[in-house]
């Protein structure tokens, strides 16, 4: 079952990174809106143009995803000062995200909590592929108009 | 304690002491045979001088015998005779009895201990004898100081012939003392060399006895040493011992520095070694607890009780950096040191998170268990097909609300407009599974519209956004977990039966076997009835046919509201009704019947109390739905409209029954996927009626249902 | 033998000295510490169960009070787990043990057993 401090903190994990991206390049903080959360069942199709995975383990397991259009990632990587947005530099914009979200909810979850270097896949996450929890927890999201979805599958 | 120290090391000491015996024996021999040996020179010097003494002799009386022929003075000569044969005779006295005598070499007197060897004796006495014969003939010169020739002449003859043979006595007594000193030298020599030699052996056989033991013992400590480090290194708890400065001692086992990932345990405070792994007030109470175990007056057994390091909880931090928790067990014992030697106390600690985590999960396995068993008692009164249908509706009542979540758009109207359609299809969920008495599932239902009251109290402060709809989700979830629980059981239990399916209700009203599920709304509106203390009775109305399985899908929470509605706001408590002159129980028709064409009508009735147009009006505007000088002018057709289309309940307080005033609405919701027309007829204090009627063509797919579903609102 | 029981429930009170009937010649029963105090001055007993939580005076203080003129008595602290760091500046003080409540008879016959042997040594 889905553990509701969990996924609390890895939205505030979530809000704290855009907060915190938007501080730093002086833009407006309000600009990420969080969409209603709802439940993924393990079969169905996800995923946007790149995803950002890490492996959860520990007292907890089980995966984190991180799943963006190309023109989010675009946009942050403008954002950062970065003049080319090729694709390598996109992989690697999402890795990091995944990567800081996991790494700052590790922060309150606690030592036992162990997560993995981040690992990227394009289009759609063949989510069979993965052993997931029954039900993952779906959280989208919006940033300066851009979606993408928080994806976490963790079992306590 | 001198018999004890002789105990063990008697070998020492014996042979230390033989050592000083044979050294002093070498020592005090040396000291006699070298005084016997100063004493024979003495001889050997005296003896030699009596020798050179007969010559003196000789050639004085020759001197005087000459003077005294040439008629010259003769003194001098007669002075040394006299002083040669007194010395002579002297000596030889001495060396025959013994006594005092002017050494022959130094001057000064010495003892002289009588000569007593065989030969030196044999030797003495023919000197003596002989002497004796010198004696009469040098005794006449020896008287006065003039000197006859009678005198002279005879001595002088005597002497002459005699001179040699006393000589050589003399000489071979000399050689004789010498020879005997040459002995007695032998003899010391050889002492020394036995007393030296068994000194020598003594010695080493001290030191080989001593290396001896004291490999013996190095091998014994290495040994002893090895077996500790052993035991230390496989002994599965963190073992040190504590001396009373409250030190860690400097050996402890291995799984210690495992245990707390540290190779810097030894020698340490324990109190500072402590403060790297618990928080400051357990390292305090800890200390004062351990320090008892070096108080005499305290005893140790019956403090184990109040160990503060019992199932602990440490903070380790692992060389890589990482902290980990974990549960340990510290034990002490109190060593009685004897000798006064300085108490100690050994300590043992014991990784117990393995233990206490799986004591957790089994007091969590325990609870999911217990829920289990709640689920199967609800569900074994239920028929098999019942609680399959139920189990499906509940499936796609649960797809809905994600769907809804699902497809939210990010606005603040968008999410209210989410917050109340979900609403709503719990309620009916509520309904449905307080209807068939799947409570867990009810409950569960009820905390999910908790959450959406609180959500809905929140939005009126601030924007609504998705993260205030977490709880939905995270509730959802569990009632997918407990729904998926119910489906597990179903299946294990297979084709159960009911006996009471089996056996039919006579008596009652007339329900056809297809139509089982609408008898559960009989056993439902008792148990409400029961538990409102409002008596009622519930009559079913054309159920005798089977109705399709599909219409009954959507008539039968259309049922469960208006039943909840009516025992909630409809039929009054029995003291009300005997003053109203109404029948004792309420009573409640539901029925159904249609035409050859397929036109439906669903009708449920109570001789409750009617509708209450005026609590409807005081909620809409308690609810700031509507000003209270508009409300005041709506009618009873506009308030009752009002009361199916906004969240509006008569009830007082909100509990599993009703009060939220989502019933109506979610009725409403039905109607309109029925597409059907809902007629409602109220006279107050009389009779409430619902009717709805509607065309219906089975298209043998449930899924439109969903689909309108999802449409509606 | 005489014992003294200091708690300030009437029930453990009258548990204690049931259990304990046999084995003291007298027994006297204080409910708080001042109490305790008094009856130690007057007579004397070479035992005490002592509470730790009481009106007026508490278990500590009163530990410490009683050894003061009475240095020989032992002293068996019988309380609840709440506060352990209590227990244990009891003990600190002079108490010779501790006995959790609640208890069996047999531990608590023991402990007491165990309370008299340790004042002997001393």
């Amino acid at each position: 079952m889905i553990d509701r401090s969990h996924i609390e903190v890895f939205v505030d994990s979530l809000t704290r990174y855009f907060t915190h991206l938007n501080q730093s390049t002086g833009s407006h903080s309000d600009d990420l809106e969080i969409s209603a959360p709802y439940l993924l069942s393990s079969k169905e199709l996800v995923g946007f143009d790149y995803t950002g995975i890490i492996n959860v383990s520990g007292r907890h397991s089980g995966k984190v995803f991180i799943t963006a259009r190309s023109s989010m990632l675009k946009r942050i990587l403008l954002l950062l000062g970065e003049q080319e947005l090729n694709e390598e530099l996109r992989r690697d914009l999402i890795g990091e995200v995944a990567n800081t979200l996991a790494g700052n909810a590790r922060r309150h979850l606690g030592a036992d909590f162990h997560i993995s270097t981040p690992k990227v896949i394009e289009g759609v996450i063949e989510t069979t592929r993965f052993k997931l929890s029954p039900r993952c927890f779906v959280l989208p999201f919006r940033w300066k108009s851009n979606v993408a979805e928080l994806i976490i599958s963790v079992e306590s | 304690m001198l018999s004890h120290l002789f105990g063990k090391y008697r070998f020492l000491v014996v042979s230390i002491a033989l050592f000083l015996i044979f050294d002093l024996g070498v020592l005090i021999l040396n000291f006699y045979t070298s005084g016997k040996l100063a004493q024979q020179a003495e001889l050997i010097n005296l003896a030699g001088q009596q020798r050179t003494l007969t010559q003196q002799m000789s050639k004085s009386t020759l001197y005087i015998k000459a003077q005294k022929l040439r008629l010259w003075v003769y003194q001098s000569g007669l002075e040394e005779l006299r002083e040669h044969y007194t010395q002579f005779g002297n000596t030889l006295d001495v060396l025959k009895n013994g006594g005092v005598i002017e050494s022959a070499e130094t001057g000064l007197p010495v003892k002289i201990e009588a000569v007593t060897s065989i030969e030196g004796r044999n030797i003495l006495q023919q000197a003596t004898v002989l002497w004796a014969e010198f004696d009469q003939v040098l005794a006449p010169l020896m008287v006065d100081v003039l000197i006859t020739d009678e005198e002279i002449e005879p001595a002088s003859a005597f002497i002459a012939s005699n001179n040699l043979k006393l000589y050589r006595l003399m000489d071979k007594l000399t050689e004789h003392f010498k020879v005997t000193t040459e002995r007695q030298a032998t003899f010391l020599r050889r002492a020394q060399v036995v007393g030296i030699t068994l000194a020598t052996i003594n010695f080493f056989v001290i030191l080989f006895h001593f290396l001896r033991q004291l490999s013996g013992l190095d091998r014994r400590v290495k040994v002893k040493q090895h077996e500790s480090d052993q035991i230390l290194s496989t002994i599965n708890e963190g073992v040190f011992l504590l001396n009373e400065e409250l030190r860690i001692g400097g050996q402890h086992s291995k799984q210690l520095s495992k245990i707390f990932a540290t190779k810097k345990a030894s020698g340490r405070r324990l109190k500072s070694f402590l403060r790297d792994y618990f928080p400051k007030s357990t390292v305090a109470t800890a200390m004062n607890f351990i320090n008892l175990y070096f108080k005499d007056h305290v005893d140790p057994v019956l403090i184990s009780d109040i160990n503060p390091l019992k199932h602990v909880e440490a903070s380790i931090t692992k060389p890589s950096g990482e902290s980990e928790r974990r549960f340990l067990d510290f034990s002490f014992a109190r060593l009685d040191q004897s000798n006064g030697e300085p108490r100690s106390v050994l300590v043992t600690v014991k990784d117990v998170t393995a233990e206490i985590l799986l004591a957790a999960q089994e007091d969590q396995a325990q609870v999911k268990l217990d829920q289990k068993m709640a689920l199967l008692t609800q569900i074994l009164p239920v028929a098999p097909s019942d609680l399959d249908e139920f189990i499906r509706e509940c499936m796609g009542g649960f797809d809905r609300i994600n769907s809804l979540l699902k497809n939210t758009k990010i606005t603040k109207d968008n999410f209210e407009n989410t917050l109340t359609r979900v609403a709503r299809e719990a309620h009916k969920l509520k309904g449905n599974a307080s209807a068939v008495g799947m409570h867990s599932l009810a409950e569960e239902h009820h905390e999910f519209e908790n959450s959406i009251q609180d959500i809905r109290h929140h939005s009126k402060l601030q924007d609504l956004s998705g993260r205030d709809l977490l709880p939905l989700a995270i509730k959802l979830d569990e009632s997918y977990s407990t729904l998926e629980t119910i489906a597990e059981l179903r299946e294990r239990l297979g084709s159960y039966q009911r006996p009471i399916e089996q056996q039919g209700r006579p008596g009652k009203s007339e329900v056809s076997k297809e139509n089982s599920k609408w008898r559960t709304l009989e056993d439902y509106a008792q148990k409400l009835a029961d538990e409102y203390d409002i008596p009622v009775s519930l009559n079913l109305r054309g159920f005798s046919k089977p109705i399709p399985e599909h219409l009954t899908e959507r008539l039968y929470p259309l049922a469960v509201q208006l039943l909840r509605n009516s025992i909630a706001h409809g039929i009054e408590s029995k003291s009300i009704r005997a003053n109203l002159r109404k029948p004792n129980k309420g009573q409640m028709t539901i029925s159904i019947s249609h035409d050859l064409n397929n036109n439906f009508r669903f009708l449920f009735e109570d001789d409750g109390r009617g509708f209450d147009y005026e609590r409807i009006r005081q909620d809409l505007i308690d609810k700031n739905i509507i000003e209270a000088s508009q409300a005041k002018l709506l009618g009873h057709t506009a308030l009752v409209q009002h009361a199916f289309k906004d969240s509006v309940s008569t009830r007082k307080k909100s509990d599993l029954l009703a009060g939220r005033g989502a019933g109506l609405p979610l009725v409403w919701q039905i109607v309109n996927e029925l597409e059907g027309k809902l007629k409602i007829r109220s006279v107050k204090l009389e009779f409430t009626q619902f009717i709805v009627d509607f065309a219906y063509v089975n298209k043998g797919n449930p899924s439109p249902v969903m689909d309108k579903l999802l449409k509606v609102g | 033998m005489k014992l003294m029981i200091v708690d300030d429930s009437l029930v453990i009170r009258n548990k204690i000295g049931r259990c304990l009937l046999n084995r003291f010649s007298k027994i006297y029963r204080a409910n708080d510490g001042v109490q305790a105090i008094e009856i130690a001055r007057k007579k004397n007993p070479e035992i005490v169960t002592m509470d730790l939580t009481m009106p007026n005076m508490g278990g500590v203080e009163t530990v410490e009070a009683l050894l003061e003129f009475a240095p020989e008595t032992g002293i068996l602290v019988v309380s609840a787990l709440a506060d352990k760091a209590t227990a244990i500046e009891a003990l600190t003080k002079g108490a010779n043990g501790f006995l959790c409540k609640p208890f069996t008879e047999k531990e608590l016959d023991n402990a007491i057993e165990r309370v008299i042997s340790m004042r002997v040594k001393q």
